[in-house]
């Protein structure tokens, strides 16, 4: 088997050059974040010898008021994804395991929901949040988080859950268990790798929206993806405060990920069992 | 508050020391008297330096924040308004000519007005527009002044948002009287709305053109200046053009949408061509596809041989980006604006110069180039009246008021339409530019509602004939078409 | 659904009218507060699409019957759009689907720091489209960008990538795919790895290794998992948007101008009448093409079923 090893090795090699090359533009970003402006604007790149700056984060935090911003984000996605998953567990148990007739055509409906393109429905929206004096709160944001990722998060669910193994439930039904305990006691610990997953999906979808929180937002509740946009002037892009402003967004879901990362690998491979 | 004009007289002596750089100004025909009279009050009031601390000098040299900063802690107003209280929202897009002059000025605003608390809600530039007319259609009451090209005082005056200042100015004719004087008639006269019994809606301090942007090394090495017309434009960009060294002949802002709209509007407006046939009951037909319309495109089409690659699909910090590194060195028709001044962002600040576009030869055609700017206006919504006018009146001020004002505005990036601001900071070659193109301008668009949706298309038929789409009697006949469309839709034929 | 099993742990009666309660009341929460955030903006679009209602002259606002439509129908840059955007979903959902299964199976080894590697290479999702698209097009732009700083350094000619109606399309795609492959990848390298030890032990007696492992025993293995990334990446595809936004906004000209950037430039300009009728036939298109899959997907895993069954 000395062949097969070898051959391994170099895949390995392989895995590792392919993922550093993947990600070269992003750490293109990361660099630019320290990078003086001068630098930033020169007709040739520079990828060392500079004396790094922290102007950018500074300028970030000051400014463009990060600290702020960034409690924002996690108050409206965090709560925003929570609603979320409580909704959608439920109801994609139902489309997929409980012999609703029509489960497909609920799961469609559902779905179908998302497919409408974001600058059509957000004057709706802003009219709606208007009339109910939620301008400007939190609650307008998480409720659009709802209505968005409610979809994405039942459809996804519903795969998880079409494929866990029946015989728990059944042994529980055996055993006298009501519908909300073998829901509750027995699916959800079984799916909580795969809920683990969607969650994380549902709340970087949310992380990264612009459009909503530009018009439902005016400064009190500003999020991350609005407050990064203010950084390109229309005549003259602070790149470094960008860059910097990126950075700052990525680090929070890095460390989540990279903390999940055996359910995120548990979780999509119960999905996958036959 | 104190005038200045006393001392007018008395700085006129130092006039030719000030402004060394600035040509000479001939009265022509096409110039209207009050932007004569206004541009010589600029060169009356030149030497105007009230802190001798604050050197030409240093002004440049130090950094925006030290600047700012500076004038912060030297501020001592006369007089100080303490039974004004309140709280003012300022909405507006972020960005260095709207954002930083705004929180320049806000130190000094709180030692005259210490119980008026500024609230800055910094929009992004990317769809200010709908953003800010969404909030006006229901009457939000959450922002009181907000600061919008005068391109969309129109359309957002239509929603009826805005409250009409010209009672408010009449409470102090002084000061109006000194705004109006200070503020060329072609810039001041964009903010009261024809649609609206030509009522004044807003107040400016941001005056802005689209014109020619050089590097003067390169020109005076090549012996050139800048072309008069468009012939010697398409044939020093050949002469300069020469990609290999990483120069290229010209540059423009060729993205579909409002962009590429300015840019043909601006060689248009150049070669005598104007939007409509009349601009009053019984006209309003477009004019795109006319001897000026054709003309405007086959110039482009020559200068695009010539281009720098980005242009085709860019947007102004695309073009500026060009200009900061130096592939760009002449661009005929950009808004530019004062960054390419700004020592922070371009080793080149001190040789991109500014000067009129050149002409075209179909009738009518001249040196003309498009103003901009932006200006504030208070909306009818907002709760803190007393408040919000104090802060526009204060902001948009002049040397009349305190020529600190002007510095920090300056300071900041702003790039001022108020002639004693601008007369005191020539040594900025864009502020000097600006100065010297006011009175020869065109405005960028016309003023009504549609006037942003018209823009926006035929900039969307220009692309499409700069990228080969679209060839130029397609383009031109559906500038028209599409234009009527608009029109019609706004009840202008009936 | 035809392998649900009965079960029999309950007294009373008519079961299946129970658990179909059941299932109501668990969806309804769920239903309600979808139909309830969206029949209004739904109600209020296909109203504006009937009408000229400009957003910077609501006094002009009327209503003007099918126009709308007819306005788009007679457009070349609607037609236009449609064709981008189908020939984009393809092109790009392919290259994705394919290079995401080359990337799952070379992440699908047990090595030091491969849980590293699974967690940066997802990193292309997470990161701001609006930073990302804008550094895109810094690296991509002609003159100073890294992308032609390279190929000169190997002694090749540069491109005018972004602003080239020959490239522009071409060049998206290649960040689009640069994004979202990682997602797919990531998702199917888990439907992979849960593969049961022992079905890999008995290929691995069988001797079916390699490449027939991957196209044999995996692929029909992870067929649920690949299917509904594959309907995600789609759906997602045709309403791409934000690279688009950010990087070419429909140009060159109109060369990149798909649907969601066309449907754009009506609410840019202000015509909310023209933008709900475009949104609402973007609509129609997306539904159509999920429905057309989706059928396709459940007659087959209907036949797989039936095919386990026997």
């Amino acid at each position: 088997m000395k062949r097969r090893s070898i051959n391994s090795r170099a895949m390995n090699v392989l895995a590792f050059a392919v993922v550093i090359v993947w990600l070269a533009p992003v750490a293109w970003v990361m660099l630019t974040s320290i990078k003086p402006t001068m630098l930033i604007n020169s007709a040739e790149p520079t990828f060392f010898f500079f004396t790094p700056t922290t102007e950018h984060y500074i300028e970030v935090f000051t400014r463009f008021r990060f600290g702020d911003v960034i409690v924002n984000s996690l108050i409206t996605v965090g709560v925003s994804t929570l609603i979320v998953m409580i909704l959608a567990f439920p109801a994609a148990y139902a489309v997929s395991r409980m012999g609703l007739m029509s489960g497909d055509f609920w799961a469609l409906t559902v779905l179908s929901l998302r497919f409408m393109p974001g600058v059509v429905v957000v004057l709706p929206y802003f009219k709606m949040a208007n009339s109910v004096g939620l301008l400007d709160t939190h609650l307008a944001l998480i409720v659009v988080y709802v209505a968005f990722g409610l979809p994405f998060a039942v459809w996804i669910l519903r795969g998880f859950l079409l494929d866990l193994p029946r015989e728990v439930e059944e042994a529980g039904r055996l055993d006298g268990f009501g519908w909300l305990r073998i829901l509750f006691f027995l699916v959800l610990p079984m799916a909580a790798p795969g809920i683990a997953v969607t969650a994380i999906f549902t709340f970087v979808f949310s992380w990264n929206e612009y459009l909503f929180a530009l018009f439902l937002t005016l400064q009190k509740v500003t999020t991350i993806p609005v407050a990064l946009q203010k950084t390109i002037d229309v005549y003259n892009v602070l790149w470094g405060s960008l860059s910097a402003g990126a950075a700052i967004q990525l680090l929070p879901m890095i460390a989540v990920v990279f903390l999940l990362q055996k359910h995120i690998a548990r979780g999509l491979a119960l999905g996958a069992v036959k | 508050m104190h005038g200045s004009s006393d001392r007018v007289a008395e700085t006129l002596r130092d006039r030719s020391l000030k402004i060394r750089r600035m040509a000479p100004l001939d009265k022509e025909d096409d110039v209207n008297d009050r932007d004569h009279e206004a541009a010589l009050s600029i060169i009356a009031r030149v030497a105007e330096d009230r802190r001798g601390w604050l050197t030409r000098r240093k002004f440049l040299k130090a950094t925006a924040a030290t600047t700012v900063g500076a004038i912060a802690t030297a501020y001592a107003p006369d007089e100080v308004f303490a039974d004004v209280g309140g709280k003012v929202t300022l909405f507006f897009q972020e960005g260095k000519r709207w954002g930083d002059t705004q929180r320049a000025v806000q130190p000094l605003f709180n030692k005259v007005f210490p119980n008026v608390e500024v609230v800055f809600a910094g929009q992004p530039g990317t769809d200010y527009f709908q953003t800010l007319t969404a909030r006006m259609s229901v009457k939000n009451s959450d922002f009181d002044v907000s600061y919008v090209d005068w391109g969309r005082f129109p359309g957002i005056n239509a929603t009826g948002g805005m409250d009409p200042i010209d009672d408010l100015l009449a409470q102090d004719t002084a000061w109006r009287d000194d705004y109006l004087k200070d503020v060329p008639e072609s810039v001041s006269a964009l903010y009261r709305i024809p649609s609206n019994g030509g009522s004044t809606f807003g107040l400016t301090d941001d005056g802005n053109v689209m014109t020619t942007f050089y590097r003067k090394d390169v020109f005076d090495k090549a012996g050139g200046k800048p072309p008069t017309t468009w012939d010697e434009a398409i044939a020093i960009a050949k002469q300069l053009h020469s990609p290999d060294t990483g120069q290229y002949g010209n540059i423009a802002c060729f993205q579909r949408g409002a962009w590429a709209g300015t840019v043909f509007w601006g060689v248009h407006a150049t070669c005598g061509g104007w939007w409509f046939d009349k601009m009053e009951k019984g006209g309003w037909n477009p004019v795109f596809a006319s001897d000026a319309g054709y003309e405007a495109l086959r110039v482009i089409q020559e200068l695009m041989k010539y281009a720098h690659p980005v242009s085709a699909n860019a947007t102004e910090d695309e073009v500026n980006k060009a200009f900061a590194e130096g592939s760009a060195v002449y661009g005929p028709v950009c808004w530019g604006t004062a960054v390419l001044n700004d020592p922070s962002f371009t080793k080149f600040a001190d040789s991109i110069y500014f000067d009129l576009p050149p002409a075209g030869k179909s009738p009518g055609a001249g040196q003309k180039a498009q103003m901009g700017g932006l200006g504030q206006f208070i909306n009818s919504g907002g709760q803190q009246k007393e408040a919000a006018w104090a802060w526009m009146k204060y902001f948009n001020s002049g040397d009349f008021t305190d020529p600190a004002i002007g510095d920090a505005i300056v300071a900041a990036g702003g790039q001022p339409a108020r002639a004693s601001i601008l007369g005191r900071h020539q040594d900025r070659q864009f502020l000097e530019g600006l100065y010297k193109v006011f009175p020869h301008t065109v405005p960028y668009l016309m003023q009504i509602p549609e006037a942003n949706a018209i823009q926006a298309l035929i900039g969307e038929e220009c692309a499409d004939f700069v990228n080969g789409i679209k060839d130029i009697d397609a383009a031109l006949k559906a500038m028209d078409d599409r234009t009527r469309r608009l029109m019609e839709d706004g009840g202008y034929y009936q | 659904m035809a392998a649900e099993p009965s079960f029999t742990g309950k007294r009373h009666a008519p079961l299946a009218a129970h658990r179909r309660r059941v299932a109501y009341l668990l969806l309804a929460p769920t239903l309600l507060v979808l139909l309830g955030l969206s029949i209004f903006p739904t109600i209020y679009s296909v109203f504006l699409s009937f009408r000229v209602d400009p957003l910077y002259n609501p006094k002009v606002a009327r209503f003007i019957g099918w126009r709308n439509y007819t306005d788009l129908f007679s457009d070349d840059r609607f037609w236009n759009s449609i064709r981008l955007t189908l020939y984009w979903t393809v092109v790009v959902v392919t290259i994705q689907m394919v290079v995401g299964f080359l990337l799952a199976i070379l992440l699908d080894r047990k090595m030091r720091g491969a849980s590293v590697l699974r967690t940066l290479i997802i990193v292309p999702v997470f990161i701001s489209p609006i930073a990302m698209g804008l550094t895109w097009r810094f690296i991509f732009e002609p003159v100073s960008g890294l992308a032609n700083w390279f190929l000169s350094g190997l002694g090749l000619e540069g491109y005018s990538w972004l602003s080239s109606t020959d490239t522009a399309l071409g060049t998206l795609m290649f960040v689009d795919c640069w994004q979202w492959t990682p997602f797919v990848a990531l998702i199917l390298l888990a439907g992979i790895q849960s593969i049961s030890p022992e079905i890999t032990e008995a290929a691995r007696l069988d001797r079916i290794r390699g490449v027939s492992y991957y196209t044999r025993i995996v692929l029909p293995l992870i067929r649920p998992v690949i299917m509904v990334v594959l309907l995600i990446r789609i759906v997602d595809s045709i309403r791409f948007f934000d690279l688009n936004f950010i990087m070419t906004k429909g140009g060159p000209g109109s060369s990149t101008l798909v649907m969601s950037t066309y449907d754009y430039t009506f609410f840019e300009q202000g015509h909310l009448g023209l933008m709900a009728a475009c949104g609402l036939l973007m609509l129609v298109l997306v539904n159509l093409v999920v429905f057309v899959f989706l059928n396709t997907l459940y007659r087959s895993e209907k036949a797989a079923r039936r095919a386990d069954m026997k």
